[in-house]
């Protein structure tokens, strides 16, 4: 394994079709660190987000993962080259039909454990270890609590998150196995989530406003269940706009302002008034 | 006992018109397309069973052995190959692409095999018959075809809620986009779903062609049997697709009775009637 961080993001500009939602975006996550990426809405976290994931692709810029340098198969030097021959061009991409939005990374790259992932599709990138806990939950409505969970790990790579642990980290899921989704209550929902995203025995799991929709009380619970799930050598990419939640739980702050990065930093020595500064424009 | 005898040919039946429904009304549940051309690939696993037949001189139940991976084969391909790439947020382009799919397996079975009926010979078993009480007869090949279709609508039910791969094509019908998070090939998925709709189809193309006779040109009406007994059930749910093909086999079945042309009118005015009064179908999925 080669030093450096364990994922690796270098100048990615994002588009929605004409719409640029990112600019020139890097950032890096070192193993076993958690990394908050805040900025007001429409700000481009939730992109920054999706690109990693595979949900959408950056036409420019590089995402890595731990720094070694290895060229994707042939297929995806094609689909490198198509994009940037034709950026319009999406449905040479069978996965951008399926995914959401319209979304065309145009420049930048997106590495991880040293291969390169942008317009890789999405569920590729959960099988080199990249996981989404995506904005708004997004359970499987007409799936039970159990079978969203056995969903996250239909594709598992070997590790230590299995059906037990994650009943052991959220408890409640357990009582409600065999609930469908839907029935259960915002906080306990985010809690499937995390937890369909942990079955898959990521390296990296990205969060995406965890605290969005709910009791204060409900964040601090899910938040305060966070170390347990760094403690087993997980890398954790929080977007989020609760600010205090985000700097308590980071070693390290992005922030983000109309697609660009206006101000990073480690957690500590951010104060308010740079954070306000950043986050506002002012 | 005429009348129930009546009744009761008309749920055999109806048993053939609820696989033709369950692929349809499967390949939408999972991916919202409908496929314009499920009635003329019934005919060509038909055609194809007739050419098992002849080629190895099987019976056509046995031939099912080969016409169910062939069709099923076809579907994945199909799914790849073709339908993968009209998907997106239009209905359009799917709905035309199966239609002029259509169209090309009519003219090509046309082509291949003449506008000539034919009929698949299963022997014996074809007029053998049980007496069930006074006046009251069933016959040995409608009650094979029913107790298939009840095992393979059966069989759907359990595949999609008790399995894996069941689970994989629920999740997907809900968001494709998070079961490609999840590790889902949304893709594959979706060609799985094509494969085993055709494979289903493929039992009942066998089991149409050695009840009556067939041509090129029969596809779009068995497309028709298949919409409306699948709006009749109500779309998601697997039983209540065989509840309504039975209801529209025994609609049809007291329509002939009455008189013999109106067996097709019998089964649309049911149709037509409970789509007006109960649009979402007289069993509709509880959730979602």
């Amino acid at each position: 394994m080669p030093d450096g961080p364990l994922l690796k993001i270098t100048a990615v500009d994002a588009f929605y079709g004409d719409f640029q939602a990112l600019f020139g975006v890097s950032l890096s996550v070192g193993a076993g660190q958690v990394v908050a990426v805040i900025g007001a809405n429409g700000a481009g976290k939730s992109t920054l987000l999706k690109c990693i994931a595979g949900l959408m692709h950056p036409s420019r810029g590089e995402i890595l993962f731990e720094g070694v340098i290895t060229t994707n198969t042939p297929a995806f030097e094609a689909l490198k080259r198509g994009i940037a021959l034709v950026p319009e061009g999406r449905r040479l991409f069978p996965s951008l039909t399926v995914a959401e939005g319209l979304m065309h990374p145009s420049r930048g790259e997106i590495l991880f454990e040293g291969v390169i992932t942008t317009n890789t599709p999405a569920f590729e990138v959960l099988k080199r270890g990249i996981a989404l806990v995506p904005e708004g939950r997004r359970l499987f409505p007409s799936l039970t609590v159990a079978e969203n969970l056995l969903i996250g790990g239909q594709s598992r790579r070997p590790g230590p998150w299995t059906l037990a642990r994650v009943y052991e980290l959220f408890p409640v899921l357990a009582e409600r196995r065999n609930l469908p989704a839907p029935a259960l209550s915002g906080g306990q929902q985010q809690m499937a989530a995390i937890g369909r995203a942990l079955m898959s025995n990521p390296r990296l799991l990205l969060c995406d406003e965890i605290s969005l929709g709910l009791a204060p009380i409900v964040v601090r619970d899910i938040y305060a269940r966070l170390p347990q799930i760094t403690a087993e050598g997980l890398s954790l990419v929080i977007v989020e706009q609760d600010i205090v939640q985000a700097l308590r739980a980071a070693s390290h702050v992005y922030c983000l302002q109309e697609g660009r990065v206006a101000l990073q930093g480690a957690a500590r020595d951010l104060t308010r008034e740079k954070i306000s500064a950043a986050y506002f424009g002012v | 006992m005429q009348w129930l005898n009546v009744i009761l040919q008309g749920v055999l039946i109806g048993g053939l018109y609820a696989m033709f429904a369950a692929g349809l009304s499967l390949i939408f549940g999972v991916m919202r397309l409908v496929n314009i051309a499920h009635g003329d690939l019934i005919v060509l696993a038909a055609y194809v069973s007739l050419m098992a037949t002849q080629t190895f001189g099987m019976d056509p139940l046995s031939s099912l052995l080969l016409v169910v991976p062939a069709m099923a084969l076809i579907g994945y391909g199909l799914q790849r190959g073709l339908l993968n790439r009209t998907l997106g947020d239009d209905l359009l382009p799917p709905l035309l692409v199966t239609f002029g799919l259509s169209i090309i397996i009519q003219n090509g079975l046309l082509e291949l095999f003449t506008a000539d009926s034919r009929k698949l010979q299963a022997g014996a078993i074809e007029i053998q018959t049980f007496q069930l009480a006074q006046n009251l007869w069933v016959g040995a090949f409608p009650l094979i075809q029913f107790v298939v279709a009840v095992a393979v609508i059966g069989g759907l039910q359990l595949l999609f809620y008790r399995t894996a791969l069941g689970r994989a094509l629920r999740a997907t019908s809900d968001d494709q986009a998070v079961a490609q998070l999840m590790g889902l090939d949304t893709r594959h998925v979706f060609a799985v779903a094509m494969a085993l709709s055709l494979a289903v189809i493929a039992i009942a193309g066998v089991f149409l062609a050695v009840r009556a006779n067939f041509d090129p040109a029969i596809g779009p009406a068995r497309l028709i049997f298949a919409f409306e007994a699948v709006i009749i059930g109500g779309l998601g749910s697997m039983w209540g697709t065989l509840a309504g093909g039975i209801i529209l086999g025994v609609s049809q079945a007291i329509g002939a009775q009455i008189d013999p042309g109106w067996q097709l009118l019998a089964g649309h005015i049911v149709f037509l009637t409970i789509l007006a009064v109960r649009p979402q179908g007289l069993f509709p999925k509880v959730s979602g």
